[in-house]
């Protein structure tokens, strides 16, 4: 069941006052701004435990939050702490209260899932670092977390790969999982249920997907590129060469010589 | 032609005075061990050595004017050089490492993934900056795992893969599906586009990396 779980309240803190941002589980959020705009993730870090609400909840709990809540940024080199692949893992469910039998279990279950079984005995050191990005990915998830925020994280991907892993958490969505990842573009935006939109750290409107359509003009004005599909429809639309939509760029030709 | 790039294991001529682009298996390993004094290399993960932003720069230059003048060119402020680089943006780290590749003052400018992380508005202001740079007998190199990337920007692509190579002219090479096949290389989109029309309806639309002039030329022949 779709239902509002996640509400991050009173941004005060970027000069917006009196909005809620609501989602939803099951569903995948794009919160997107050009590169002037402040609102990411190391902002949550700090304010997370004071204005997100969960079921209603504050999460002012550092054990809730940990449960709760899986945060996902881009590599650096902090980014594990242990030297083997498998105990930075076997940490992350520890540390939430897991018993090591079953912690072992859910590490074979989710890096098998994410296609990185061959990862688990070797040392992160050893990983390369589109390796060590998707094993930041698995770690923002291996404890089953109600949201999953991600900054950015999958952009230094290929992007074979990224879309590979944006299909992996949106089967997680089907068990009720709500994603919220921030970003500059809109390369995962056709995989998103919804899209809002900031420009310098102000508001500017919630989309769908579809709606780019129809709106290309405020993407661009907030200095977002449009998918080059999208783009293709609109400008064939303008010379009436079209008059309607097209996914696939093969119906696309056929419409227009035929 | 006229330039030698030497890797580890592929020596190779390229074109002077242009933007190449290099794709295939490990083509980040290759752009970092591309050798030569000449050489300005920009990264897409984090390498910086001190806390802020001007000591980081100074590592590399101190010539205030030479700064001021890339910081206009990159449309960022002064208080820019007083940030904090943990307080940085992902984006505002890769116009950092632009900063300090550009003041290098090198011949050669080696990018993995131009565009990471900037938004629509940079990724112009970088693709003019780096055009602008070929006057300036700069040769640009950028390697990129997305065809649209380097079709955006490059006038020929450099393919890699386990022990060979194969370079030439963007739209040969983005054409050629033998080769790209071989490399493992996804078409660029607008490359796919043009490639349906000219082999399902044998109309003869000219390759081009703009939008608009494709518009144009499939208006003129519907």
């Amino acid at each position: 069941m779709v239902m509002d779980i996640f509400t991050i309240n009173n941004l005060s803190y970027l000069d917006i006052k009196n909005l809620s941002l609501k989602f939803k589980s099951n569903e995948m959020s794009l919160i997107l701004g050009s590169n002037d705009y402040l609102f990411k993730i190391c902002s949550l870090d700090i304010f997370l435990p004071n204005i997100i609400t969960l079921n209603g909840n504050i999460l002012n709990n550092k054990n809730n939050y940990l449960k709760d809540i899986g945060i996902v940024k881009r590599i650096n080199e902090n980014s594990f702490y242990y030297k083997k692949v498998f105990d930075e893992l076997l940490f992350c469910l520890l540390n939430r209260g897991y018993l090591r039998n079953i912690a072992i279990k859910m590490i074979d279950d989710v890096l098998n899932e994410f296609e990185l079984s061959y990862i688990h005995d070797k040392n992160t050191s050893d990983l390369d670092i589109y390796e060590k990005q998707k094993l930041l990915v698995v770690m923002g998830v291996i404890h089953n977390p109600n949201v999953l925020l991600m900054d950015n994280p999958l952009d230094i991907l290929p992007k074979e790969d990224a879309i590979k892993i944006i299909k992996i958490l949106k089967k997680k969505c089907h068990d009720g999982l709500s994603i919220v990842y921030f970003t500059n573009n809109l390369n995962y935006g056709y995989y998103s249920n919804k899209i809002i939109l900031f420009n310098k750290n102000q508001y500017v409107g919630e989309y769908h997907y579809q709606d780019l359509y129809d709106n290309d003009k405020i993407f661009y004005d907030n200095n977002i590129e449009i998918p080059f599909i999208v783009d293709l429809n609109i400008k064939l639309r303008m010379y009436n060469i079209i008059d309607k939509n097209y996914d696939d760029i093969k119906a696309l030709v056929d419409n227009i010589w035929d | 032609m006229g330039l030698v790039l030497k890797s580890n294991n592929i020596n190779i001529k390229i074109h002077q005075n242009k933007i190449i682009g290099v794709m295939g298996i490990n083509y980040d390993r290759f752009l970092v061990s591309i050798g030569g004094n000449n050489i300005s290399y920009i990264g897409k993960i984090d390498n910086f050595y001190t806390n802020n932003v001007i000591s980081e720069i100074n590592l590399y230059n101190n010539d205030i004017d030479s700064i001021n003048y890339y910081l206009d060119k990159l449309m960022l402020n002064k208080d820019f050089l007083d940030k904090k680089i943990s307080d940085l943006s992902y984006g505002e780290k890769h116009l950092l490492r632009y900063l300090i590749g550009f003041i290098r003052n090198k011949k050669i400018i080696v990018i993995d993934e131009p565009f990471l992380d900037l938004d629509y508005g940079m990724k112009k202001r970088i693709i003019f900056l780096l055009k602008e740079m070929l006057n300036n007998h700069k040769t640009i190199i950028i390697g990129s795992f997305d065809s649209d990337v380097i079709y955006s920007i490059s006038s020929y692509v450099l393919l890699l893969s386990h022990n060979k190579h194969f370079y030439g002219d963007i739209n040969d090479v983005f054409s050629n599906n033998d080769i790209l096949s071989l490399y493992d290389i996804k078409k660029p989109q607008i490359v796919s586009f043009v490639d349906i029309i000219r082999n399902n309806k044998k109309i003869m639309i000219d390759y081009s990396n703009d939008i608009r002039d494709l518009i144009k030329d499939v208006y003129r022949n519907v």
